[in-house]
């Protein structure tokens, strides 16, 4: 046995042709911090991978600012190795993670490498790379957003409603849930009937390595990792990790874009990795501009979002839905970064804190979230549903300051406060529990057609629990199965929907 | 850090260049600046950049020949003689190379004729 792997190698180094050419190099002359300056290298382009010669072997870094004298580069690998005076050459090629559908239930670094004990993402040869950057598609590709994106979340299907190939930020202070509902999305993706499977992508950026690892085991154990890809850098992972986890993630997304499936991805959240690459910035000596960020802020996130798509057929009608995720400091949403994104994203769910100490969960301010491209493509039954719960609650918002004093208003005044308190009631949600569209076309219609108006506030939730498990079990081929099927609400079916809210409504008293 | 690694070698040669006289002084003065900016640990890098400026200044360039072991003189003659007459040798011995030369021109071109970079290329092209 050992005789043939000698014999191999002594094949292998006659057989090989060596041909010393001379070759572009450079020296690292500075390091520190993961980031290493070097000299010569004049040829190397903007993004390109380079190898830097340790003593301990070779560590990749990219090529990050091209400067006269110097390139300012980011290390990859271990940097402790890294010294000065060594030797440093190009790729010619630009860095990229391998993609395919292998990748669907793993957790991957940015560099594209498994993070989750589970074994090699791809047989030998398998696996496409796609690059890190790439451009956006472009305005011939692309087509408008027509197809739903349920989120489950009754507040957000039914006045902010999001569509495949929509960016819609979610933007909120600490702790208050912008979290729990980017995996509802990525939850509720589970069983969207009659529409292609929604392939789903968590960019973790800064997260505690506990949330990442509860994230994965909540996803796992709703059954969603199956169709997750989560893509990990820790806040213990350096800067370049975290600057780089969206455009890796970003790619995976557009691996399934381009072959022609819908994907979904979260950047969680886009606040530390403008911090990241704020990091690597200033140890770059790049100019400081507002808030100490370089000046291309704004085109750093803009071209990672300008990456979601709705393309059209003849590209194969794929989609990348971007959902990110910006913290707000003390509900602050004129600072810098959140109005940079606000301005990139189509639309924006904001998180209000008051709302989630009130007991209002998902805490959405219905008045300062809006979704612009959305309600192309909400389906029609939830948008004769709907209508006019956005109207209702807003004339409730204009009238909450009065609700102390509701014993000394007139009638008409009681009954839009109680009104607007029970709406309040009804979209009420709890975390990792998403609704299909269609029970909550059920419930908002209870509630928006006054069937609600005599319960009491305490037992609403029952009620609505009730009322799904009932006509869930009794009406499923005159309701739910016409609303699953054709996603609008017919006179048949909503004259089989009144039926069946009344004889529930009977059974209960 | 004030200034550049290049922006001290600049100066130096721009200097060197313009005065005729006292080099000596110039570069105790030099060295006197470095140190009291607090530059002195660059010193290396200040002065191999500025080696290269004032080659490419007389249109020659600095070719480092680095050899696995210490080479005879003659073979450095005998190399030297190859080159360009304003080219600026520099000789090193790595022995990391484990045998042969490798040449660097600039600090950004590399003929690498040694053992090492042979074994590197072998492996690298079985993956």
């Amino acid at each position: 046995m050992s005789y043939e792997i000698i014999q191999k190698i002594k094949r292998e180094i006659a057989e090989f042709k060596d041909d010393p050419a001379l070759r572009s190099v450079g020296t690292v002359v500075e390091v520190g911090d993961g980031i290493a300056k070097i000299s010569g290298l004049s040829e190397a382009l903007s993004q390109e991978l380079l190898s830097i010669e340790t003593a301990s072997g070779a560590v990749p870094a990219i090529a990050f600012s091209l400067e006269e004298q110097f390139i300012g580069s980011i290390i990859l690998g271990d940097a402790s190795g890294v010294s000065v005076g060594d030797r440093v050459s190009g790729t010619k090629e630009v860095l990229s993670v391998p993609v395919g559908m292998e990748l669907l239930g793993r957790v991957v670094s940015p560099l594209g490498l498994p993070l989750d004990g589970k074994g090699v993402l791809f047989a030998e040869g398998k696996g496409e790379r796609y690059p890190l950057e790439r451009a956006a598609p472009n305005v011939v590709s692309r087509e408008s957003v027509k197809v739903p994106l349920h989120s489950g979340v009754k507040a957000i299907d039914a006045m902010i409603p999001v569509g495949r190939g929509q960016r819609e930020l979610i933007i909120g202070d600490r702790q208050t849930g912008k979290t729990a509902v980017a995996l509802d999305f990525i939850l509720n993706q589970k069983a969207d009937p009659g529409r292609p499977q929604v392939y789903c992508v968590y960019v973790a950026v800064g997260q505690k390595n506990s949330k990442i690892a509860k994230i994965v085991s909540d996803l796992e154990r709703a059954g969603a990792l199956e169709y997750t890809v989560v893509v990990s850098a820790p806040a213990s992972a350096s800067a370049s990790l975290q600057y780089l986890a969206p455009f890796a993630g970003a790619a995976i997304g557009e691996y399934f874009m381009y072959n022609g499936k819908d994907a979904l991805i979260v950047y969680d959240d886009l606040s530390k990795h403008a911090d990241s690459y704020r990091e690597l910035s200033l140890l770059l000596r790049r100019s400081p501009g507002r808030e100490a960020y370089p000046g291309d802020i704004f085109y750093l996130h803009s071209r990672l979002l300008e990456r979601a798509a709705k393309l059209d057929r003849e590209r194969g009608g794929g989609s990348l839905t971007a959902l990110p995720i910006i913290e707000t400091k003390l509900g602050d949403v004129s600072a810098y970064i959140p109005t940079n994104v606000i301005s990139i994203t189509d639309g924006q769910i904001y998180l209000e804190d008051a709302l989630f100490h009130q007991g209002i969960r998902p805490a959405i301010n219905v008045g300062l979230s809006v979704s612009r491209v959305g309600s192309a493509a909400q389906t029609k039954a939830m948008k004769k549903v709907a209508g006019r719960l956005r109207l209702e609650l807003a004339q409730f918002r204009e009238l909450a300051a009065f609700v102390q004093f509701a014993s000394d208003l007139d009638e008409h005044t009681r009954k839009r406060i109680s009104r607007g308190e029970l709406l309040t009631e009804v979209l009420k949600q709890v975390d990792g529990d998403p609704l299909p569209f269609y029970f909550e076309v059920v419930e908002l219609y209870a509630a928006l057609n006054g069937y609600l108006d005599d319960i009491p506030k305490e037992e609403v939730r029952a009620f609505q629990k009730g009322l799904i498990e009932y006509v869930g079990a009794r009406h499923d081929s005159d309701v739910v199965e016409p609303l699953r099927s054709s996603g609008a609400l017919d006179e048949t079916t909503e004259g089989a929907l009144k039926k069946a809210i009344d004889s529930y409504r009977s059974i209960r008293k | 850090m004030k200034y550049s690694a290049q922006a001290y070698a600049d100066a130096l040669v721009e200097v060197l260049s313009e005065t005729k006289g006292d080099t000596e002084a110039i570069a105790r003065r030099f060295a006197e600046l470095v140190r009291r900016n607090g530059d002195t640990e660059r010193s290396d890098s200040i002065l191999s950049l500025a080696e290269r400026t004032l080659a490419r200044r007389e249109g020659g360039r600095v070719v480092l020949l680095e050899f696995a072991r210490a080479p005879r003189a003659e073979t450095i003659s005998e190399l030297a003689k190859r080159l360009n007459e304003k080219d600026v040798i520099e000789t090193r011995v790595a022995p990391e190379l484990i045998a042969g030369v490798r040449i660097t021109i600039d600090g950004g071109s590399e003929l690498d004729l040694s053992l090492r970079g042979k074994l590197k290329r072998l492996f690298s092209s079985r993956n």
